[in-house]
Order: C-alpha cells, then sequence, then structure tokens
C-alpha cells in the first residue's frame, strides 16, 4: 500500500473508532431521561431533554414557553435571518452561529449560547461529562435528521387498511369519501402548486412549501390475523406510506397497531372499534372502543344486580371479544335464560330484535350513529334498558352531521352514511393540518406532537363530542354516554371509559 | 366572569410595582420577565371539584384558607410549563414545612378527562408534594368556568399561561404572578401578600 493511502486509511480508522466511541443508544437513553443527566443545582428540577424538546427534538411551544428544536438538522447549522424566523418566540434565537460539542457542552453546563447569550432558568443547567456529551451529540445528530417514508419534496403517500371482517357497506362508504377528499384536496394543491411555481419568492413563502399531492393507497388484509404484519410490511417495502388515514375492521386491530409502531406512521383511526386497549406512540385512537363500552355496560349491569346476560350479535369474532370482557367483569354469559341481553347488532336489526322483548337490554351501539330516527324506532318498541353510545346521538349528532351530509351530496355520494363519512373526514382534514403546521419537518413524530395541542381545535366533523390529546395521549375523546330508556325518553350520563 | 381587562392589570402592575420597587426581589422578578398584579377576582362560585382522593368539594370552601395560599392550573401531560412549575411550588414547599410555616397549595387540572384522580395522584407522587397540596380535578364545563373565573383560560390547554394565584388568607386581595418565580421569589413574595382592605 502506498504509504499517502496507509495514512489515510489510518485516518479513516481513527474517525470510524471515534465514531464508535459515541454510543447514540446511550444518547438517546440520556435524551429521553432513562440514563442521568444531573442537574447542576441540586434542588432545581431535573428532566430528560425529551420532557420539553419532545421526541421529535422539534421542540414545544406550551405555557407561554418556547422550546425551541435541538435534532441535529436544526442544531448543527447556523440560523440565518431566513431559518431563524421560526424563532420569532424569542427573538433572540433568531441568528445564532451552529452549535458544536463545545458549544452545546457549555451551553448544557452554564447556559451560554454560542452567540454569548445566557438562556432563561427554563433550561435546566446540567453538570454533564465529556463522554456523555459525546453520546448525546451522536443521537442528537440522528434525530429527525432521515426523511420520513412516503413524502417527498411533490407528493405524500397515504394508505387506509381494511380487514377480511370489516363491513363491506362502511368499508365501501369510508373509501368513497377518503377518495373524494383526495381528489378534492389535491385540485386545490395543484392550483396552489402552480401559483406557488411563479416566482423564486413565492417559492420560498412558507405556505407554498407545504403542499404535496395526497396519493392515496387501499390495503385491504386478507386472511388469519397472524399473516397481517407480512402483508402490512410487503405494502410498506413495496410502496412506502407516510400515514394511515381511517381504517376498519372488526374484532382484531393489534396487528396495524404495532405496524404503525415498527414503521413509526401516524395512524389516524376514527372507525376502529378494537386496538386502543395498549396504545402507543404513532396510533391515535378516536375513542377506547368496544372493550372499554363493555367494561361500562358491565358496571350499569351489575350495579342493578343483572348478573346473568344473554348476547345478541351479528359478527361472532366481535362478540367472542365482548364476551371475554363481561366475563372478566363478573358477568355469566349465558345461551340459556338470561336476566338481561347485551346487543351488539347495527341500528336496523337492533331495533327489530327488541320487538316482544321483555328482558331489559343494553345496547353496545359502537361505530354506529344513533341519531333520532335510530332513537325512535328503539323508543318505538317500548322495550327497557340502557344504551351505550361513545358518539353524540339524537338532534345533537343529526346536528353535528349536518355538514357532512352536505358536502357528500355536493360530490355526489348521497348514498354513503354521514357518520361514517364524518369520522373518516375528520381523520384526513387532521392529517392535513398536522401537515400544514409541521411547515418544514414532516417527522412523524413532530405531526404527532403537533396534533397534541393542535386537535382539540381541528374543526370538528366527527360523531365524538370533543377529540383532545395532550403530550402521550392517544386516545381523543374519552367517554362514553349511557342512556337509560324511561318512559319514552333516553337519559343520557355521560361516563369517563373505565 | 372576566376577573380583569388588560388595562385593568396594567393599573394594577403600576401600583404595585409603584409601592414595592424598593423591595429588592420585586425589582429582580421584574427585570426577569415577572408580572406581579393585583387582578379583581369576584367572589368564587361553589364549583365542584373531585379531590386526587375521590373526594367531593366546592370551590369556594377549598380555597378558603386562613393561610396563605398558592393556586396553579396544571395538566398531568403538559411538556413544559406545569413541570418547571410544579417543581418549584415543591420546592417552595419543602421551605416552608423545614421553617414550620403554613402553607397551602391548590393545584386545578385543566384536562380534566385524562386527569383523573389516580392520575393526578401519580403527577403529585412524582414532584413528592406533601400534606397542604391538593389537587382537583372535576366536570370539563365547571373547570372552564373556573379557568374563565381567574382569567387563566386561552383557548387551549396547550396555550394556558404560566400564572399562579396567591392570597394571605380568605379575605384577602388575590396576588397574580405571571412568568416563572424561583421558589425564592415566591417565598418572598408570599411574606409580603397584602391583608385584606
Amino acid at each position: 500500500m502506498p504509504p499517502r493511502a496507509a495514512a489515510a486509511a489510518l485516518v479513516l480508522l481513527g474517525a470510524s473508532l471515534l465514531a464508535q466511541a459515541a454510543d447514540a443508544e446511550r444518547g438517546r437513553a440520556l435524551y429521553e431521561g432513562r440514563a442521568g443527566l444531573r442537574s447542576t443545582e441540586a434542588d432545581a428540577p431535573s428532566f430528560g431533554c425529551v420532557a420539553c424538546h419532545r421526541p421529535s427534538g422539534m421542540g414545544n411551544f406550551e405555557g407561554g414557553v418556547a422550546v425551541p428544536p435541538i435534532a441535529g438538522p436544526m442544531l448543527f447549522r447556523a440560523l440565518d435571518r431566513d431559518t431563524g424566523r421560526y424563532f420569532k418566540a424569542a427573538a433572540g434565537w433568531r441568528v445564532r452561529p451552529a452549535y458544536d460539542e463545545a458549544a452545546l457542552g457549555t451551553l448544557l453546563r452554564t447556559g451560554r449560547t454560542p452567540d454569548g447569550q445566557v438562556l432563561p432558568g427554563t433550561m435546566p443547567r446540567y453538570a454533564i461529562g465529556e463522554s456523555d456529551l459525546g453520546d448525546l451529540v451522536a443521537y442528537l445528530r440522528t434525530l429527525s435528521a432521515s426523511p420520513p417514508a412516503g413524502l417527498d419534496e411533490g407528493s405524500v403517500r397515504i394508505a387506509t387498511i381494511s380487514t377480511p371482517d370489516a363491513d363491506p357497506a362502511r368499508r365501501d362508504a369510508m373509501l368513497a369519501t377518503l377518495q373524494q377528499f383526495v381528489a378534492q384536496k389535491n385540485g386545490q394543491s395543484r392550483h396552489e402548486a402552480h401559483r406557488s411555481a411563479q416566482s423564486q419568492r413565492t417559492r420560498e413563502m412558507v405556505m407554498y412549501r407545504k403542499f404535496r399531492v395526497w396519493q392515496l393507497e387501499h390495503w385491504a388484509l386478507q386472511g388469519d390475523a397472524s399473516t397481517w404484519a407480512a402483508q402490512l410490511d410487503a405494502w410498506q417495502a413495496a410502496r412506502p406510506v407516510y400515514a394511515i388515514v381511517a381504517g376498519i375492521g372488526a374484532a382484531q386491530w393489534a396487528p396495524v397497531d404495532a405496524f404503525c409502531e415498527r414503521h413509526r406512521l401516524p395512524c389516524l383511526l376514527p372507525l376502529v372499534e378494537v386496538g386502543a386497549e395498549s396504545p402507543g406512540f404513532y396510533s391515535l385512537h378516536f375513542h377506547a372502543g368496544i372493550d372499554a363500552d363493555a367494561r361500562l355496560a358491565a358496571q350499569e349491569l351489575k350495579a342493578r344486580g343483572l348478573r346473568r346476560v344473554a348476547l345478541w350479535d351479528e359478527a361472532p369474532a366481535l362478540a367472542a371479544r365482548v364476551r371475554e370482557i363481561l366475563q372478566a367483569q363478573g358477568l355469566a354469559v349465558s345461551e340459556g335464560p338470561a336476566e338481561a341481553v347485551v346487543s351488539l347488532l347495527p341500528p336496523p336489526a337492533h331495533a327489530r330484535r327488541l320487538d316482544g322483548e321483555s328482558r331489559p337490554v343494553l345496547w353496545l351501539a359502537g361505530t354506529h350513529g344513533l341519531g333520532r330516527q335510530e332513537l325512535e324506532a328503539v323508543l318505538a318498541t317500548a322495550s327497557t334498558g340502557w344504551i351505550v353510545t361513545p358518539m353524540r346521538t339524537g338532534e345533537a349528532l343529526d346536528g353535528q352531521l349536518q355538514r357532512a351530509r352536505l358536502w357528500l351530496r355536493g360530490r355526489g355520494l348521497e348514498g354513503v352514511p354521514a357518520d361514517v363519512a364524518a369520522s373518516t373526514l375528520q381523520a384526513a382534514i387532521v392529517l392535513g393540518e398536522g401537515l400544514a403546521h409541521a411547515d418544514f419537518a414532516f417527522t412523524p413524530e413532530y405531526i404527532l406532537e403537533l396534533l397534541e395541542h393542535g386537535l382539540e381545535n381541528v374543526v370538528p366533523w366527527s360523531p365524538y363530542p370533543r377529540l383532545a390529546i395532550g403530550p402521550g395521549q392517544r386516545i381523543a375523546s374519552k367517554g362514553s354516554w349511557v342512556g337509560a330508556l324511561e318512559g319514552g325518553r333516553v337519559h343520557w350520563r355521560w361516563t369517563a371509559s373505565p | 366572569m372576566r376577573t380583569n381587562t388588560p388595562h385593568g392589570r396594567r393599573r394594577c402592575l403600576r401600583w404595585l410595582l409603584g409601592g414595592a420597587l424598593a423591595t429588592p426581589w420585586l425589582a429582580r422578578a421584574a427585570a426577569g420577565g415577572l408580572q406581579v398584579l393585583r387582578p379583581v377576582v369576584a367572589p368564587l362560585p361553589s364549583v365542584a371539584l373531585q379531590t386526587m382522593t375521590g373526594e367531593a368539594r366546592t370551590l369556594d370552601h377549598e380555597l378558603a384558607a386562613d393561610v396563605p395560599l398558592v393556586l396553579n392550573f396544571v395538566f398531568t401531560t403538559c411538556s413544559t410549563s406545569c413541570s418547571l412549575q410544579t417543581a418549584v411550588l415543591a420546592q417552595l414547599q419543602r421551605e416552608r414545612q423545614r421553617q414550620g410555616r403554613a402553607l397551602r397549595l391548590a393545584s386545578i387540572t385543566i384536562d380534566p378527562e385524562n386527569d383523573t384522580p389516580q392520575q393526578l395522584r401519580r403527577f403529585a407522587a412524582g414532584f413528592g408534594t406533601g400534606p397542604g397540596w391538593q389537587f382537583y380535578t372535576g366536570r370539563f364545563d365547571d373547570l372552564l368556568r373556573v379557568q374563565r373565573h381567574f382569567d387563566v383560560y386561552r383557548g387551549s390547554k396547550a396555550s394556558h399561561p404560566p400564572v399562579l394565584l396567591l392570597r394571605r388568607d380568605a379575605r384577602a386581595p388575590w396576588v397574580r404572578v405571571e412568568g416563572f418565580p424561583q421558589a425564592a421569589e415566591l417565598a418572598a413574595l408570599i411574606d409580603t401578600l397584602p391583608a385584606a382592605a
């Protein structure tokens, strides 16, 4: 080997050894507060960086405190007048040189920035050693540094998922709604993209940098749930998507939630009855689902001394799931004589079945919207019992769905059930809002963090009463109504999901 | 129901700072971005609250202490300001306990849908809060009313301002601190809280 090449090899070897010496995984543990990063003031609060700078490292604005981004792509480059505009809340940060490891060490230990400012006490000071600092820097360089799947300069690809046991009519309603939404959105986007290309100035304007043409995929899962993970992984490998918008199933959803976690995909799920029992970071369920409502049902029945129930259902797998929950709550689910009935039937079948039934019936309506017509059909049977529903009901629901009905009518989709359409539209609009606010950093974590703060302010379309999450919260509507049928009326009571 | 107007607040600030700038800590506080105000707060309504141990209480009753009281608004999944504020209050409480001086603290959640009594207990335990500090939840609409009463509602929980409300006793006027005071600054402020007129 010529001497110059040998020297170069040695330098490369040295560099790779140095790179190995810094442990990004340990840096991550420091960042997330799982490994000790102690504050210099014994009595001062000591959190991991993640508490304020968030999993994306893109910072945060909460309670009047502007927490700047510290993900590598932001921290280790200079903020000039252009990039500095993202820091309006703290004018002092608008222009600064790039951080390097030494500058970050100084900041963490003393609060002094590379341009000589001292950060307020809301940023703790840490007695960080050189080795920890190296690890932390190694992690920060990876944070929000790689481009997300399914999104490029011009387009964003999304998928919706159906499981083989999903109700075909509701699945098709969801698909028709999404296709129309995407067509409409792209119509607007093409227009905006055209305008944005008029000049250098408009091309650089923030509002135009967010526009992407949406591409919609429908991933129809087949076969047994044990094979779904492989099907989903194969689709994501072949045609990666950025997010899952809506999706519909019946008794099983956990493999999809696991897929969302595995591939770091924001999954916005208004129509899924199950799966929210083990929420992670990436799946946002609009409600805790049929499991929580079944527990609520068991509480209601037990409180009235009703312990032996029969089950009415059309979907055996979902019924098996509910049976298990009721039994776990201490109820006997009987094929024979029973003191009460738990019904999982959809609205028309439920009302038909009530005719002539003398036992009290508790109806778990799930994601079926109960407008005035559906409630009147139940009341007309003069049956007794209760209704458990996570959604608005009666005239309140009809009023809420009016916007979706008008939207459907304007697109020639009058036959599509408005409750399914409204929930689907809500999920798509929520993703659009997230993308619109992400501005320039479309990492999936950042989108979800923006929704943690922004979801409650998105215009409500869905039949759910109030959608709101917060950091770490992934169930948007946190209760259900329990309605008691009495004297030809329903008396509703809002109850937190157990 | 509004407790004060921006104009009224500015006037209060002038009033308080004009008389008290001689106090060294307050001058520092003003320099550090803290605002200490004397808002006009209407008599407290009898809003139903639930403590972190699950007992039913009412707002007016709970805040009627005959010792100094600090009130703040938090949510347990808050990613910045609530944790900073709660940590400082915990430090303040430890210091007052060490001195053997009474202090009541009340923290009301602005996210009752998520913050069950159990969730509040977990949050409080995380900061090592002691006796004399109660956390409250309640119905969403009721707690919205409480936030509006103290002028701390800004449209969503993420937008809530960092505010502490203090008073010397149940008859004394409220003092409103905006910003992030340190424990020592709060301790000094508590010692100079105005008495009932």
